[in-house]
């Protein structure tokens, strides 16, 4: 019974009819904070960066934007971003030369740039190097039960991601009910095992020629990252965690069916405004289905998978079901930047010190084509972003004349050999890394920055 | 010996050496003037590039290379363009390269190798070592496992990142704490006749009173009051509907959705059986019990029936949920009676009693039995000797704890954690820095022998063996292996060498889609693993011939199973052996419908994805990838005919680039055409678009070696000429599941050897695996 009463009060607070254009209260209430977190205020104004991922691409011929530059309209999919247009850019034309023909693994390489089977480190955990001296938690990584992250370590080791909501309020702000000497301890405790091993493995270290090295290196490596977490813990532990509202808590601790898939991604979603707003990290990836895992969304009707859907074979049922799932997909994304603009900082909204890039490593799903990905990207006004342009690289080349969705031929090739050899995905990637303060002169494959957004 | 030394080394310069010129020819045209002497665009000379494929780095270059060409990103757009077909020859000849010199230097070891345990092994490991009946894989508890080839054991795929260590500290601080806990075993009933309306005595009814549920009905049990092994004894009786549907139950995790247990129940209405089952709960893990039943859903709308008398006794109805029995007492749905839900948990044998006290303190323990204890544990956990220098660092950190103000029994167990922590527990290491041995000592081939067949640590007299030094000669070894075999613990063998040689954990990987396979569900996913499996442990416990693999006469189905592959009703509803009559297509591995469906996607069955599957996981080679430019497969328009994807493909590999691969892949695929995504036989394919008819299939074919075939049947006998090589791929598989790395040319062999040896036993699978672990290979570090 109270469950059931919990979840209308929930879902009313928190609904997006349909494909998420109404919305019947403001949730800006609820999230109101009673204190912040931050540990110190720092001169500059925060840098957030934040990564969604749509996994097996999307109906192209439903979601490319056919005219570019300045008076573009919003295709069909695309709709409810209409309100933030002036803050966003959707970008044609981009790929990963290593994505290509690599079907599935596409998602492995969609932040790194890398290649599949030497994959290095991804863009969210560059930039959380840096931004980490100043949060609690380096980054956070979501995703749904498919259960992988968009994050990769240097070597391409995969970080793992939690996929339920509560567990992750629950790590962030629930206060421990030990108190801070226990608290202490423990962390001094940790810090004592870690010394311990770490003084076995370097013995052993000296003893080893260098070409031995490898396997002991990432246990060291890792050891020595786990000891700087145990300092930094201390370090915090005298900062009191910031309060969180009784509404809101109760939203967001709480374990979301992925069977309400709008609640579910809205949550997740909230969870990160939250994250930010709090300054617990500035820096969040949401994996909203890896490949094969996407989900089918009951609640409107769209009963299989995006796997499934995207292998479509020109089936217009399911035709319609892929550009159904894509419309609510992106309108769960309008709802995230409508809420990070909704979120007041001290100089303007979350949105401005926030960047966000939504889209996939796919475009066209049935034959695996990994070129004219979709992409959007969104915000980070005070980063130096400019928007308000639809960002076409394939109009850019002298022999594309335009789209013609009418012959799906035609808009497929487009998707699996790229128009514009010089549209790589990791130029976006390092303008992004630059824009959130790293010195870095290039990322992946990358050639120079995307001129056009800054 | 030494014929061998020669042989591969004229072979490995072959690699290197003879190919080389034509390879030149293509730089010197096509890449030097950008990356040679001249110019060194982005610091790169590929004339200085050694075509050397075993060393790591250089071999990081032509990976490079590689995918420049592959991705068409190289040469540039305004330079000269190779012919296509060119470009390919060069492309799949570097690949080619790579992949022979991944092998190398995979073996290019140094004198110390470390394999890490995986998440399951890490379970059976701690359950081995302190009687803890741990869920490694409960989300969040630790990372995913990658896997090489299905491989999950492979120690180059297994690497370690802070995340990683940050999970096995926490994981040993709650193991520790559960290992201390006051065990509580409890004992609950649940009777159905508690559920019996009052006023049934009045009316006269004196029969008990069972519950009642039909599909889409779910009822909550009894679940876990504290973490551990818990034991369910569920009596029941299951009736067929009306229609003739069986009821099916699943037992569930209701907090992770996580099936515990599934049965389709066929009984007589005064017959009962219990089903037994055992499962780890996670404290405060709630549990269900629902009834489906393929095809049949009910509107519950109006509630549950919530009791059930006989069949006989239609006077009484519930006043809530659809009517069960008919007019002539028939179900009119599937129906299930359940009489009792016992369930016994958290269960600690005596035996993991003793093990989870043995190694902590006890009040009033002094230093003395502090420094015993943890030279035991660190023993048993470590899996070798420990020296006194080495524990001395763990001494130090009780002392240091003490310091802090902590106790000695906790001082004590602080030590234990370190001791988990260590890497020379939860990797597997073999080799000393001091010197390069060529073989494992003792105690590493207790370790590997042990986690080859039985998934865990050295039991007590496995240790014993190795201690006493007499386990290597080939009378002692055999023994050993009957007793690990005999006992219970093979299981994990069984399940775990299957699943990963056949990939089974790709099954279901992609749903298929709901519109067009309504029946697939998790009970017929799950049903096609089990036999699967059931067919390994056949195989297995029987000491059969691995070419039943390929093909046989007799597979294992349950009622599900049996329906969905077309076979008459079986008499009960378990899994059980089933002989094949003469005309069936099915038999052997190739056929069933777990790797039909695990080299599907979902939506359509995929020739090239089970040619793949085929010529890796039965004859141990993998084809280069595809070119990444290639045309794009769009969909037939309405306006044309229906057509197969067997055609789209072969109009699709007309391409000369495609043509030489796919003409060795596709035949591999074609012979299961007849099989649709879900492995269900067709005789013509469903084609989503287009008009017409849906085109017949053609599941005919030509090997490689031009050898021919017409359907899978046909197919299967070519497969059986094939023996020698499937099973030299086989062993090459048990090995690189048993060794934790992929063999080499340098393994090359020792495994012939294997194969002489086995193919004297006519492959009969228990003696090959009592060949390879009294070979060289096995003893080889």
């Amino acid at each position: 019974m109270n469950i059931q009463t919990n979840k209308w009060q929930i879902s009313r607070r928190h609904t997006l009819k349909g494909l998420g254009v109404s919305l019947a209260l403001p949730f800006l209430n609820c999230m109101l904070l009673k204190s912040y977190g931050y540990k110190k205020q720092v001169g500059e104004k925060p840098k957030r960066a934040v990564f969604a991922y749509i996994p097996n691409g999307v109906n192209t011929l439903d979601f490319q934007i056919t005219e570019s530059g300045k008076d573009y309209h919003l295709s069909k999919t695309l709709k409810s971003l209409e309100a933030h247009k002036n803050d966003l850019t959707p970008i044609s034309g981009l790929y990963h030369p290593h994505g290509l023909g690599t079907a599935h693994n596409c998602e492995k390489i969609w932040l790194t740039g890398g290649k599949i089977n030497a994959n290095t480190i991804s863009v969210d955990q560059l930039i959380a190097k840096k931004t980490s001296d100043y949060t609690r938690y380096p980054s956070l990584e979501l995703c749904n039960s498919g259960g992988k992250s968009l994050a990769w370590t240097n070597d391409g080791t995969q970080l793992p991601a939690y996929r339920n909501p509560a567990q992750v309020f629950r790590q962030m702000f629930n206060v421990p009910t030990s108190g801070l000497d226990v608290q202490l301890r423990n962390i001094k405790k940790q810090g004592s095992i870690l010394n311990t091993v770490m003084e076995e493995a370097k013995h052993l270290e000296k003893q080893l020629g260098k070409e031995d090295k490898g396997r002991l290196d990432h246990y060291l490596t890792s050891v020595r990252e786990l000891e700087l977490r145990s300092t930094r813990a201390e370090q915090w532990l005298h900062t009191p965690l910031p309060e969180v509202g009784e509404s809101t808590r109760k939203q967001l601790n709480r374990t979301v069916s992925e069977n309400e898939v709008g609640e579910y991604f809205r949550t997740m979603y909230d969870l990160i405004v939250l994250a930010f707003q709090t300054d617990m990290t500035r820096v969040a990836t949401f994996s909203t289905g890896v490949e094969g895992k996407g989900l089918a969304i009951p609640e409107i009707g769209v009963l299989s998978g995006r796997h499934a859907l995207s292998h479509h074979g020109g089936n217009e049922d399911l035709m319609n079901d892929l550009s159904k799932s894509d419309a609510f997909n992106i309108a769960q994304f309008s709802y995230f930047i409508r809420r990070l603009k909704e979120t007041s900082e001290p100089q303007g909204s979350l949105l401005d010190t926030t960047v966000a890039l939504y889209g996939s490593g796919m475009t066209y799903g049935h034959s695996h084509g990994c070129a004219n990905l979709p992409i959007i990207l969104a915000g980070g006004g005070q980063l130096g972003f400019r928007h308000g342009s639809h960002l076409d690289y394939n109009s850019k080349v002298k022999t594309f004349t335009s789209y013609k969705l009418d012959d799906p031929g035609s808009q497929y090739r487009i998707c699996h050999a790229p128009v514009n050899k010089k549209a790589h995905m990791s130029n976006l990637l390092l303008t992004i890394a630059q824009k959130a303060g790293l010195e870095i002169e290039s990322f992946g494959d990358s050639t120079g920055i995307v001129e056009e957004l800054v | 010996m030494k014929i061998f030394v020669i042989l591969s080394f004229i072979f490995m310069s072959s690699l290197f050496a003879e190919e080389a010129p034509w390879i030149d020819k293509f730089i010197e045209s096509y890449c030097i003037n950008c990356h040679g002497p001249k110019k060194k665009k982005g610091g790169f000379r590929i004339d200085e590039l050694p075509k050397d494929f075993t060393d790591y780095r250089t071999v990081d270059y032509w990976n490079e290379v590689l995918s420049q060409l592959h991705s068409g990103e190289m040469p540039p757009e305004d330079e000269k363009q190779p012919a296509q077909t060119v470009k390919e020859e060069v492309v799949s000849w570097i690949s080619r390269k790579i992949s022979e010199g991944t092998a190398l230097r995979m073996a290019k070891r140094g004198p110390v190798s470390s394999y890490r345990l995986t998440r399951s092994e890490y379970a059976a490991t701690v359950l081995e070592l302190l009687g803890v009946h741990f869920d490694a894989n409960a989300p969040g508890v630790f990372n995913d496992d990658p896997s090489w080839h299905g491989f999950e054991r492979i120690g180059s795929e297994l690497s370690l990142s802070p995340s990683h260590l940050s999970r096995y500290m926490n994981a040993a601080e709650r193991i520790l704490s559960i290992a201390q806990e006051k065990i509580k075993t409890k004992k609950r009933v649940t009777d159905s006749n508690r559920l019996r309306p009052k006023w049934l005595d009045k009316v006269g009814i004196k029969e008990r009173v069972r519950k009642p549920m039909i599909p889409t009905m779910s009822w909550h049990i009894p679940g876990a009051y504290g973490g551990g092994l818990y034991k369910y004894k569920i009596k029941l009786s299951g009736l067929k509907s009306r229609y003739g549907a069986i009821p099916h139950v699943s037992i569930t995790n209701r907090k992770t959705g996580a099936s515990i247990y599934e049965a389709d129940v066929l009984t007589g209405e005064n017959e009962t059986v219990t089903l037994e089952f055992q499962t780890i709960l996670n404290p405060k893990d709630q549990v269900n019990i629902s009834v489906s039943s393929p095809g049949v859903t009910v509107n519950l709308k109006n509630g549950s029936p919530s009791f059930f008398i006989s069949t006989k006794e239609n006077r009484i109805y519930n006043s809530r949920g659809p009517k069960l029995i008919d007019e002539d007492g028939t179900p009119i749905y599937p129906l299930i009676l359940v009489d009792s839900i016992e369930l016994v948990g958290p269960i600690v044998s005596d035996e993991e009693k003793q093990r989870r006290t043995k190694f902590f303190l006890k009040m009033g323990d002094s230093a003395e039995i502090s420094y015993k204890k943890l030279k035991e544990f660190a023993e048993k956990a470590w899996r070798r000797p420990v020296s006194d220098k080495e524990l001395q660092r763990y001494m130090n950190l009780v002392k240091s704890e003490i310091a802090a103000g902590e106790s000695l029994e906790d001082a004590h167990k602080t030590a234990m954690i370190a001791i988990m922590t260590s890497r020379n527990f939860f990797y597997i290491i073999e080799g000393t820095h001091e010197k390069r041995n060529l073989t494992v000592n003792n105690w590493e081939f207790a370790t590997r022998l042990s986690y080859f067949l039985t998934g865990t640590m050295p039991d007590e007299v496995l240790f014993d063996k190795a201690r006493s030094g007499n386990l290597f000669s080939a009378e002692q070894l055999k023994n050993e292996l009957h007793r690990l075999l005999s006992s219970s613990s093979s299981e994990s063998f069984i399940q775990d060498f299957s699943t990963q040689w056949l990939r089974l954990k790709d099954l279901g990987q992609f749903s298929p889609n709901s519109k067009l396979y309504p029946e697939y569900d998790n009970w017929l996913e799950e049903s096609m693993r089990q036999e699967t499996i059931a067919f390994f442990r056949e195989v297995f416990t029987k000491n059969l011939s691995i070419k039943e693999f390929l093909s046989s006469d007799w597979t294992f189905m349950n009622s599900r199973l049996a329906d969905f592959y077309g076979f008459p009703k079986l008499a009960s509803s378990g899994l059980q052996k089933v002989k094949l009559p003469a005309s069936s297509s099915r038999g052997g591995l190739l056929t069933q419908a777990a790797v039909l469906s695990l080299t599907s996607d979902g939506t359509r069955h995929r020739p090239v994805h089970r040619g793949v599957w085929l010529s890796e996981v039965i004859f141990g080679q993998t084809p280069p990838p595809p070119p990444p430019n290639v045309d794009p497969l769009v969909p037939t328009s309405k306006s044309d005919p229906k057509a197969t994807i067997r055609s789209k493909l072969e109009e699709h590999s007309k391409n000369p680039n495609c043509a030489s691969c796919h003409k060795k892949i596709d035949p591999y695929g074609f012979a299961f055409d007849n099989f649709n995504a879900i492995g269900k036989w067709q005789e013509r394919e469903f084609s989503p678009t287009g008009k017409g008819e849906n085109p017949p299939v053609n599941a005919s074919g030509e090997l490689a070696d031009g050898r021919i075939y017409n359907g899978p049947k046909e197919f299967k006998i070519l497969m059986i000429q094939d023996s020698d090589k499937f099973a030299r791929a086989f062993i090459e598989h048990l090995a690189t599941f048993a060794l934790r790395r992929v063999m080499t040319v340098d393994d090359a062999r020792e495994l012939d050897q294997i194969v002489e040896k086995s193919k004297k036993k006519d492959y009969r699978l228990r003696d090959i695996i009592e060949i390879f672990i009294t070979s060289e290979l096995f003893q080889k570090r």
